[in-house]
């Protein structure tokens, strides 16, 4: 007959065993998402998608139409929504109707936190240049310590287009991992007689906050990073709009609507599309590895970060007024795992200790700390690269 | 001979235009960015690193100051 078995079946004869790593790494996706329910809303979108590139010849990718190799589906998703940032931003306004920040104003000190803990971003970066990559790479991989993985997503879009499958990876799996990965260091870097410390004395857990404080925070915070950096703009502009469109109090469905329904959509879309750059021939490296390894020390610089900073400020605080250097780890951005994974250290070791509120507030910090801080990674950058 | 002429500046014209090209290439050749080494890239992030700490914790003082003062003049009932 003259057909050859390649032109028959030539995803079957096009099969590597790169590409059966990469379906194996989409199943432990999956897996992790449905039995350990860690981050399932986006891994196992990013799961199904790693399988759907990594078969030979998929046209979820390519199709070979009239005019000759023409995008596929999961291409199209990409250029249109990753390429031009949509996708992120639109999550960023479904992220901003979900914050509560009357925690932030019942204990705006610990705001301080929320900066300490993005130690890991840059402490990762110096540590990605030093392995060889250049500035842009290095930052979109140092991102991953924001513990934020929209913010992640956003800057590799735009710095490191390359890197972003394992970036993605990296950043939603630590977040996912945050009760494994930060009790050992806090532990490491505090006494039990730090961990005992109570923090009843600590702001007014009680306080009402006025409505109207609540509506014009977010325009605050828009109009200062704006003038201070316009190019974080995008960024902490979604995240605030979002914000506000829950604290006005007219628009509720919207509200609802943009922490229900546009979340999940637009992170189905995400997660599949970002799969879109988890092709073998990408994946499949020792960059990934440096970058899988290189995002968990983001995440343990971030809580040496926020811990040392509680630890140093306890140095200039009377007795009595110590704050428990535990809550500083709370500074990164996974909310709510991080506070609650501190308030279940403090209770193990006192029973009466309660340092959800505060930890809570630290997080909430983290939120906006992460968000400034891949603001000014965009913005300085560019000036150094 | 004023077909020659005319010839002349056809090619002329040809020439230069063809050499402002190769002005334009060249120029954007130049302008293309240089690769930096690691040690520029290692101390180009330490800088990075430096700004956007201090930077981050300016930030997040201009925020507290706001809450405090938004806290003020809308105190909660």
């Amino acid at each position: 007959m003259g057909i050859e078995f390649s032109q028959l079946f030539p995803a079957i004869a096009g099969f590597t065993w790169q590409h059966f790593v990469m379906i194996a790494v989409g199943g432990i996706l999956i897996y992790l998402a449905i039995a350990k329910e860690y981050e399932p809303t986006l891994l196992l979108p990013m799961g199904f998608g790693a399988i759907l590139v990594n078969i030979p010849w998929s046209s979820a990718l390519e199709i070979a139409g009239a005019h000759g190799i023409e995008p596929g589906v999961l291409q199209v998703f990409f250029n249109a929504g990753i390429m031009t940032e949509i996708f992120p931003l639109l999550i960023f306004i479904a992220i901003g109707a979900m914050i509560d920040f009357s925690p932030l104003f019942r204990n705006p000190f610990l705001l301080i936190f929320g900066a300490a803990a993005q130690f890991g971003i840059f402490a990762t970066l110096i540590l990605a240049t030093l392995l060889g990559y250049d500035l842009k790479e290095a930052a979109s991989i140092g991102i991953i310590g924001a513990a934020d993985g929209p913010t992640s997503i956003f800057v590799s879009s735009l710095f490191a287009k390359n890197l972003m499958g394992p970036i993605s990876v990296a950043a939603y799996s630590y977040m996912a991992l945050v009760p494994i990965i930060q009790p050992p260091i806090i532990k490491a870097l505090t006494t039990q007689s730090e961990r005992k410390i109570r923090m009843n004395q600590f702001g007014d857990n009680n306080k009402k906050v006025s409505k109207v404080a609540l509506i014009l925070f977010p325009i605050t915070v828009t109009i200062i990073a704006g003038l201070i950096a316009p190019v974080s703009l995008a960024l902490i502009g979604f995240l605030m709009f979002g914000n506000l469109i829950r604290e006005c109090g007219v628009l509720n469905k919207l509200s609802l609507a943009a922490q229900n329904e546009l979340a999940s959509l637009v992170t189905i879309l995400l997660g599949i599309t970002i799969a879109s750059t988890m092709t073998a021939e990408r994946f499949v490296t020792i960059d990934t590895v440096k970058i899988i390894g290189l995002g968990l020390i983001a995440f343990v610089f971030d809580t040496f970060g926020g811990v040392m900073c509680a630890k140093l400020i306890n140095v200039f605080m009377p007795k009595g007024k110590k704050i428990n250097p535990m809550i500083g780890a709370c500074g990164i951005s996974a909310f709510p795992m991080s506070a609650r994974v501190v308030h279940t250290m403090g209770q193990k070791e006192d029973k009466q200790n309660f340092l959800l509120m505060p930890a809570i507030s630290v997080n909430v910090g983290g939120q906006i700390g992460s968000v400034v801080a891949g603001g000014l990674i965009l913005a300085l950058i560019p000036l150094f690269a | 001979m004023e077909d020659t002429n005319h010839m002349n500046d056809t090619i002329q014209a040809v020439v230069t235009e063809a050499e402002a090209q190769v002005t334009v290439q060249q120029t954007s050749i130049e302008v293309q960015p240089k690769k930096k080494s690691q040690s520029e890239n290692v101390t180009a992030s330490i800088e990075v690193t430096g700004i956007s700490m201090v930077a981050i914790f300016l930030f997040m003082f201009v925020f507290f100051l706001a809450i405090k003062a938004l806290d003020r003049y809308f105190p909660g009932k």
